[in-house]
């Protein structure tokens, strides 16, 4: 079976300098996979570059075995909860129902199954009693849950969730962590951005140091080690080009 | 109460120019209040403004080649709207400044222009419109592009909600961000080119925020924000146009002046958000 993330030799750019560049990697499905670094180390950038956010400067990249654009409908992202504005006019479950846009049916409103989905996600979560809250009034842990319970909704094949354990608070991130093992029994394909290194043994299977190009890859146990993660966070930094 | 009521109705009964005046006053309060709920969310309320700007030189223009205003308005914006694009994406300059720019610069030529065929064209009525003077076509033009406009938010608003809120999210999930951003545009365009006559360019701006801000400050809800916005801006146009008749006052200014007391009074006295709320929390600071 194909992986379910393919990098071959990519280069990408972000503000004019390579973020990125020239990595070749194949993330397999079924497991959790870390993508680790410092601020700056690109990680932000490989994701976005994985969902065809940002063109890519040199190399291909394979999502599911296909261009990004054609597994849309198959694929869940979590966005920084720091991206978006939260004082906008919404309710809890009308972002938890974005989750339910899905390419092919952008015009018709919320099928019965949309609604079924997106009550069961917040219950998941332990948000349902927040349902019908504005956006505006939640704790960052909440617009965290918010966030996930959203992607939940989608029910893809490969969820890629960017830090998604900044600035929650203990609950939360025992949460996210059981769901990210329930996603794994279930055989889907998760990749987390991270830029904490204590929790990687426990809670992920493989993981890729990154530091504007590959450091290490593979299972944890292997992929970290001492040397490679002394590479990883004391190496200097790329001059910055405005 | 039986006076306000002939207060309201005469003017209607007796002359054809203020029952064309009100119907117009309706669509126009209707469509800029509805779209100014998504400008206002979208942050894309000073875009109304630097596109307003820019459509003077199109209305100079097609006086001058003998063009339906509309055409040459709605090139002209259209067009700097694409600037203001260009310039913001391919550029290091930011939004604020390639506005500015871009319908500073418009603006100036169309005032060029009208300095030019001065005597045809009154300055005075394109910034400001003139409800009063509004024809059976203007009418016409003005209810076609409202049903347009609205039946496009009415039909996208899933996905104009979706990528007004995390562009990047919506973007991910399929939704076809950039068709989107133009068609908004065009949308934005083609109400401010459908207003031109009865509030003026310069007022339209009012209407394209004030309405959707006001009811900002009161809900939490975009559903409830939008209906709160269209009573008024309705309120606001047909209450300026009885003002202006009796008080003989300029039309656009007096419908801005009614939308712009509303929102005092909702700053004052909104339930969650307003001063008397803030001042009252601040001397007790325990509830």
């Amino acid at each position: 079976m194909e992986s379910a993330v393919s990098l071959n030799n990519i280069t990408v750019s972000y503000n004019g300098r390579a973020a990125v560049s020239w990595l070749t990697a194949e993330i397999p499905r079924g497991q959790v996979t870390a993508v680790v670094g410092p601020n700056g180390s690109g990680k932000s950038t490989l994701l976005k570059a994985v969902l065809g956010l940002l063109p890519l400067q040199s190399g291909t990249v394979r999502v599911l075995g296909l261009p990004f654009y054609r597994v849309r409908d198959r694929v869940a992202y979590v966005p920084q909860k720091e991206e978006v504005d939260w004082h906008f006019p919404l309710l809890v479950w009308e972002v938890v129902a974005m989750g339910r846009c899905l390419p092919g049916s952008l015009l018709r409103p919320l099928s019965f199954r949309d609604r079924f989905l997106v009550k069961r996600s917040m219950q998941y979560f332990g948000i349902e009693c927040l349902a019908r809250r504005p956006i505006g009034e939640l704790s960052g842990g909440q617009k965290q849950r918010v966030f996930l319970a959203r992607a939940m909704a989608r029910e893809a094949e490969l969820y890629l969730l960017d830090e998604p354990f900044n600035g929650v608070d203990a609950a939360t991130e025992g949460i996210i962590k059981r769901w990210m093992r329930e996603l794994k029994e279930n055989e889907k394909t998760v990749i987390v951005v991270h830029h904490k290194l204590n929790e990687i043994y426990s809670d992920f299977d493989r993981a890729m140091l990154l530091n504007c190009r590959l450091i290490s890859y593979g299972p944890v146990q292997q992929a970290l080690s001492s040397d490679t993660v002394q590479k990883t966070y004391s190496e200097s930094m790329p001059p910055v080009f405005t | 109460m039986p006076y306000l009521f002939e207060l309201l109705i005469e003017p209607c009964l007796n002359y054809e120019f203020m029952r064309i005046a009100l119907l117009t006053g309706l669509v126009v309060g209707s469509l800029c209040s509805v779209l100014s709920c998504f400008l206002l969310i979208k942050r894309w309320a000073l875009l109304g403004d630097a596109i307003s700007h820019s459509v003077l030189p199109g209305v100079a223009l097609s006086y001058l080649l003998g063009l339906p205003y509309f055409v040459g308005a709605l090139f002209t914006g259209l067009l700097s709207s694409l600037g203001i694009g260009y310039l913001q994406q391919e550029t290091r300059l930011k939004e604020d400044a390639s506005m500015g720019i871009v319908f500073t610069g418009a603006f100036a030529l169309g005032v060029a222009i009208i300095s030019v065929v001065r005597g045809q064209v009154n300055l005075f009525d394109i910034l400001f419109g003139n409800i009063l003077t509004v024809t059976g076509e203007d009418f016409r033009l003005t209810v076609v592009t409202g049903v347009l406009v609205l039946l496009v938010i009415v039909v996208f608003y899933r996905a104009i909600t979706f990528w007004a809120f995390d562009p990047v999210g919506a973007q991910v999930s399929g939704i076809p961000v950039k068709y989107l951003h133009y068609l908004m545009m065009l949308m934005l365009t083609a109400t401010i080119v459908a207003s031109l006559r009865t509030v003026g360019i310069v007022m339209v701006i009012s209407m394209l925020i004030t309405p959707g801000a006001t009811a900002y400050l009161l809900t939490y809800r975009l559903p409830s924000m939008i209906w709160l916005s269209l009573f008024f801006g309705n309120f606001s146009a047909v209450g300026g146009l009885y003002f202006s008749y009796y008080f003989d006052l300029a039309t656009g200014a007096v419908m801005v002046l009614v939308a712009t007391f509303i929102f005092i009074l909702s700053l004052v006295f909104s339930p969650s958000q307003g001063l008397i709320r803030r001042m009252k929390d601040n001397f007790n600071p325990s509830s």
